[in-house]
């Protein structure tokens, strides 16, 4: 067999393997948008849920996962890129630092219902916090502070380090070149860190279970200590919890969900695209 | 008039001696030249005259070097402002990928937030003093990286004149350029030889003779011979140093 030929079935081989990746996507986001277009509508999103979520809209849950998105950036960015920050520029490589990385990349791979437990376990009933957006967020920000953290620390650490050293021979304080040189350049990668990590704390159902969501809470939450709906767990509840349940409202609130992620993924590579405009070494 | 002088220095990385017993004075307004094989410690010992080993682990020096009569070890030496004094160029061209103006102004800011006004003045003294200016002066937006290698390893210099230095450390800073380029930055040097104190290592032997008014020989971590240029090219007293600058040896 000739290697042109020998290339050509590698390639249709590898092709046809990506296709059958992709497929099922297609397929599952293809059904969602099929079956629940229909039951999107003004009222869908912007009203209370009624008939025992038969009916009506599925406001407080898209306002509860827009407020635990935003519960776990608050908490979870300056930690996570504080702690990056600490790591790439500050910690000489010691046991003890080591130890941290070894957590970290652990702590990535633990389940999301053991976060679950563990945000039960430590706020809503040792910081007696109740099931509240606050312990919700304070979990959501815990499971997802490794994946900041490691991409943070990777975007840092991909900065030349001749850039270090020119500020300091210029007088420069560490903290001065990180501010003003380190951290501009690792923006683009931090972005994507952290959005990677919020994207899947707002598509988690595990870790909210125990620690904010609400079965079903026709109103909007009115502090941090309040319970919420939100979307992922309101979906798993009319999915198997509700019987008679439309199968068009199933997935009219996947497709919410799913837009929304999406979205926030599109922000992502547009501001990732914008700041890597500005960034060449 | 003496600017640095360096006694008994001797400089370790760990267990590892880099550096014996090294003593040399370093005049103001003048060139020193430093040669010598690849390995010998020609920019460890640079890097110790501004401190920036220190942040290496591990790293230790021992004797003393006064800059000006005051020790640059004693604990009294502020190193944020040792380094705005002894400013450094580095081998490869390494401007900040920012606007040209901003190159220029990094060390201004820092140091001090310079006032908007004061601060335009002196990025152009310093563009100008390093020949620049009038290839760049409608483009101070532009990213430095554009500029040719040559431009930008004197962006990098404007860069540390802005600091307004005493001493200007190099480390081989035309290795990276072609020859029109390097006769560029010795011409520079030259002009710069009037107001300041510049210390510059360097593998090219002729740049070495073209352009310093003192060289040192440095030969596994010691300090072989130093003397004025001419007699180091002429007429050195150590064979060891004839060997290197006539090729026989390093
Ligand atoms: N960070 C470091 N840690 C440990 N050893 C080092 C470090 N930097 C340099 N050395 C060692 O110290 C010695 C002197 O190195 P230095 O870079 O000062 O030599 P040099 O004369 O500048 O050489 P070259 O002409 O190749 O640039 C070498 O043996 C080198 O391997
Ligand atoms: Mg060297």
């Amino acid at each position: 067999m000739s290697r042109a030929w020998q290339q050509r079935i590698g390639f249709g081989g590898l092709a046809a393997l990506t296709l059958i990746v992709i497929l099922p996507i297609l397929f599952v986001i293809g059904n969602i948008i099929a079956q629940g277009l229909g039951a999107i509508s003004l009222e869908f999103i912007f009203a209370m849920p009624r008939a025992g979520m038969r009916a009506g809209g599925i406001f407080p849950a898209i306002v509860g996962t827009i407020l635990l998105t935003l519960g776990t950036a608050l908490f979870a960015i300056p930690f996570g890129v504080g702690g990056a920050i600490y790591l790439s520029e500050y910690a000489r490589d010691t046991p003890f630092t080591r130890a941290i990385r070894l957590a970290l990349i652990n702590l990535a791979g633990i389940p999301s219902i053991v976060y679950g437990l563990f945000g039960l376990g430590l706020f809503v009933l040792f910081f007696q916090f109740d099931t509240s957006l606050l312990a919700g967020s304070l979990t959501l920000a815990l499971m997802t502070l490794p994946v900041i953290i490691s991409a943070s620390e990777e975007a840092l650490r991909a900065v030349p380090i001749e850039f270090r050293a020119v500020n300091a021979s210029l007088g420069g304080t560490r903290w001065q070149g990180i501010r003003r040189i380190v951290l501009p350049q690792a923006l683009p990668g931090i972005i994507t860190g952290v959005i990677l990590g919020l994207l899947r704390a707002a598509g988690e159902t595990a870790p909210i279970l125990f620690t904010v969501a609400a079965f079903y809470l026709p109103r909007l939450p009115q502090s941090p200590f309040d319970q919420t709906m939100a979307l992922p767990y309101h979906l798993y509840i009319i999915s198997t919890q509700v019987p008679d349940m439309p199968l068009e409202i199933q997935a009219g609130t996947a497709l919410v969900l799913l837009t929304l992620t999406l979205s926030l993924n599109l922000t992502a590579t547009l501001l990732r695209r914008y700041f890597r405009k500005r960034r060449q070494w | 008039m003496e600017k640095i002088s360096v006694q008994h220095l001797n400089f370790f990385y760990g267990v590892k001696q880099v550096l014996t017993d090294i003593s040399l004075p370093i005049d103001d307004r003048q060139i020193t030249a430093l040669i010598g094989p690849s390995g010998c410690g020609k920019s460890t010992f640079l890097r110790t005259l501004n401190r920036m080993n220190d942040t290496i682990a591990g790293a230790r020096a021992e004797g003393q070097i006064l800059l000006d009569g005051e020790n640059i070890f004693a604990p009294t030496m502020e190193v944020t402002q040792l380094r705005a004094r002894v400013g450094m160029v580095f081998q490869r061209p390494n401007p900040f990928p920012q606007s040209v103006f901003d190159n220029v102004a990094f060390g201004p800011r820092i140091l001090n937030g310079a006032r908007a006004q004061a601060l335009t003045a002196l990025v152009e003294a310093s563009l100008r003093q390093v020949g620049l200016w009038d290839e760049v002066k409608d483009q101070l937006g532009q990213d430095a990286l554009r500029l040719s290698l040559g431009q930008q390893q004197r962006l990098c210099l404007a860069r540390t004149l802005a600091v307004q230095p005493e001493v200007i450390l190099m480390d081989e800073p035309c290795s990276a350029l072609d020859p029109l380029a390097t006769l560029e930055i010795e011409e520079l040097m030259r002009r710069l030889r009037e107001r300041y104190c510049i210390v510059i290592v360097t593998h090219n032997m002729q740049q070495a003779a073209r352009v310093s008014d003192r060289t040192g020989f440095f030969w596994l971590g010691q300090l072989v011979e130093y003397d004025a240029t001419q007699t180091i090219f002429t007429r050195p007293r150590n064979a060891l140093t004839e060997d290197y600058i006539t090729g026989r040896a390093g």
